[in-house]
């Protein structure tokens, strides 16, 4: 006959995957209670997590740049076959670094666009590029390829010259994760440049935003321009945001909303400009 | 020799939903493609419970990690997904096509479900019960992890990487 402690045993045998179960779901939510009242948390995690997967994902941008370079400026010439072979290497040859030209010019060009956007709107930053997407299909984060080592602090706006990106969120050594302005948890305080009514921008996950405690007696109208306030000390004021797709006015309630198309491309987001914190603090994310 | 193919099995998925997918796929189709999800089901359905919920805790929390999101989301609900899925395996024995189709839902569902009700637990930001991406998000991981399953099976079995009593218990 089986002692108590052997029927604990039995017990716990016979329910270990049960007791499992609860033991990580209960140890999960621990960790998503201490994070959700402390967003800062678990900081070291994220950035060893963040600097070993950096490397992997540059190297995936340069060899995918490499081989599109080389399809684009030298496999397509084999179809060319009255030329003689010499000809054809040589043209290739040359095709592969008009295209490497191209490609650094057109580079060189965005970079000049940032520049151009720094001197006349006054603002300070560095550009990066983009190396990677979020692994989490409900999750609208970016990854680029600058860190706390080239001054990347959690917090700082990050634009284009086309408009408004989003924000650092979490720095490791050598890279960045962005969450843009289309993430489903981004919040941006907002003007609508015509009329100056406030209203928070919230993103939707999907390409587009919504203008949420937009008052209802405000006047706004489709194809009106948005742009950050300045509010809330993250974001500088006066950043193009996106443009008034749609206005939705309900005959009930103290706020109208509207769907706003944000003008950074940030479906194929290349090269972005990190600009500094505003008074140079970390804000309260 | 299995931990390894698994490890980069999970890697991979990793990876590839990070930097390969949203460079080659249009963004309306990976807006609900979870990688790490269709290897935990698989995991679960082929090795049993407690090593799915092992997958899908050290994969959620890694890709919450990577995706600057509340860290433990993602791992809690591919933990749920993970037992689901072992849990289903042992019910419908994954002897036909339907049982696996059955069992692979399931996780899928339940671990889609799992994120909605913590998300909506800690008051985070959520799609709605019948909104498109939820819809899209279980339909096409469902689909995709059957289909992955249903090939991982067939290569594990020439790569010899499954047991014979495994093979025949996946098919």
């Amino acid at each position: 006959m089986p002692g108590p402690g052997g029927t604990l045993r039995d017990f716990l045998a016979r329910r270990r995957e049960g007791l499992l179960l609860v033991l990580l779901v209960a140890l999960s939510l621990l960790i998503i209670s201490r994070q959700v009242r402390d967003p800062g948390g678990m900081t070291y995690f994220r950035k060893a997590v963040i600097a070993v997967t950096t490397p992997f994902q540059s190297g995936f941008r340069a060899v995918t740049g490499g081989i599109s370079r080389v399809w684009n400026g030298y496999v397509f010439l084999f179809g060319v076959r009255t030329e003689n072979r010499r000809l054809r290497e040589e043209v290739g040859r040359l095709r592969s670094e008009v295209q490497e030209l191209r490609e650094e010019l057109f580079r060189a060009g965005r970079l000049e666009e940032f520049a151009a956007y720094r001197s006349e709107t006054g603002f300070e930053g560095i550009a990066g590029r983009v190396i990677g997407e979020s692994p989490d299909p409900w999750t609208r984060t970016v990854v680029v390829n600058l860190g706390s080592s080239d001054g990347v602090q959690r917090g700082m706006p990050v634009v284009t010259p086309a408009g408004l990106v989003g924000r650092v969120v979490e720095v490791a050594g050598r890279s960045c994760v962005v969450r843009l302005i289309v993430d489903r948890s981004s919040r941006v305080p907002v003007l609508v440049s015509r009329s100056r009514a406030r209203a928070v921008l919230e993103g939707e996950n999907s390409g587009t935003c919504q203008l949420k405690y937009l008052d209802r007696t405000e006047d706004v109208a489709e194809g009106d321009t948005v742009i950050t306030s300045g509010l809330a000390g993250i974001f500088p004021r006066g950043v193009e945001v996106g443009t008034i797709t749609q206005v939705i006015k309900r005959n009930h309630g103290l706020y109208q909303y509207a769907k706003l198309l944000p003008k950074a491309p940030l479906g194929r987001l290349e090269d972005v400009l990190i600009l500094e914190l505003q008074g140079g603090q970390e804000p309260e994310l | 020799m299995r931990l390894v193919y698994f490890l980069i099995l999970g890697g991979a998925a990793l990876f590839a939903q990070s930097t390969v997918i949203p460079f080659l796929l249009p963004y309306w189709l990976v807006s609900g493609m979870d990688l790490p999800l269709i290897v935990v089901v698989h995991v679960a359905l082929t090795r049993g419970k407690v090593h799915g919920m092992m997958a899908g805790a050290a994969l959620g929390y890694l890709q919450d990690a990577m995706s600057g999101g509340v860290i433990g989301i993602n791992g809690l609900a591919k933990i749920v997904g993970g037992f689901s899925g072992g849990y289903l395996r042992e019910k419908f024995f994954v002897s036909s096509i339907a049982h696996r189709a059955g069992s692979v839902a399931g996780a899928v569902l339940f671990s889609v479900l799992s994120k909605v009700v913590v998300l909506s637990l800690f008051a985070q930001p959520r799609p709605g019960l019948l909104s498109p991406l939820l819809l899209w998000t279980f339909m096409g991981n469902a689909l995709l992890a059957l289909a992955s399953h249903s090939l991982l099976v067939r290569l594990e079995g020439r790569a010899g990487i499954r047991r014979e009593e495994e093979l025949s218990l996946g098919d």
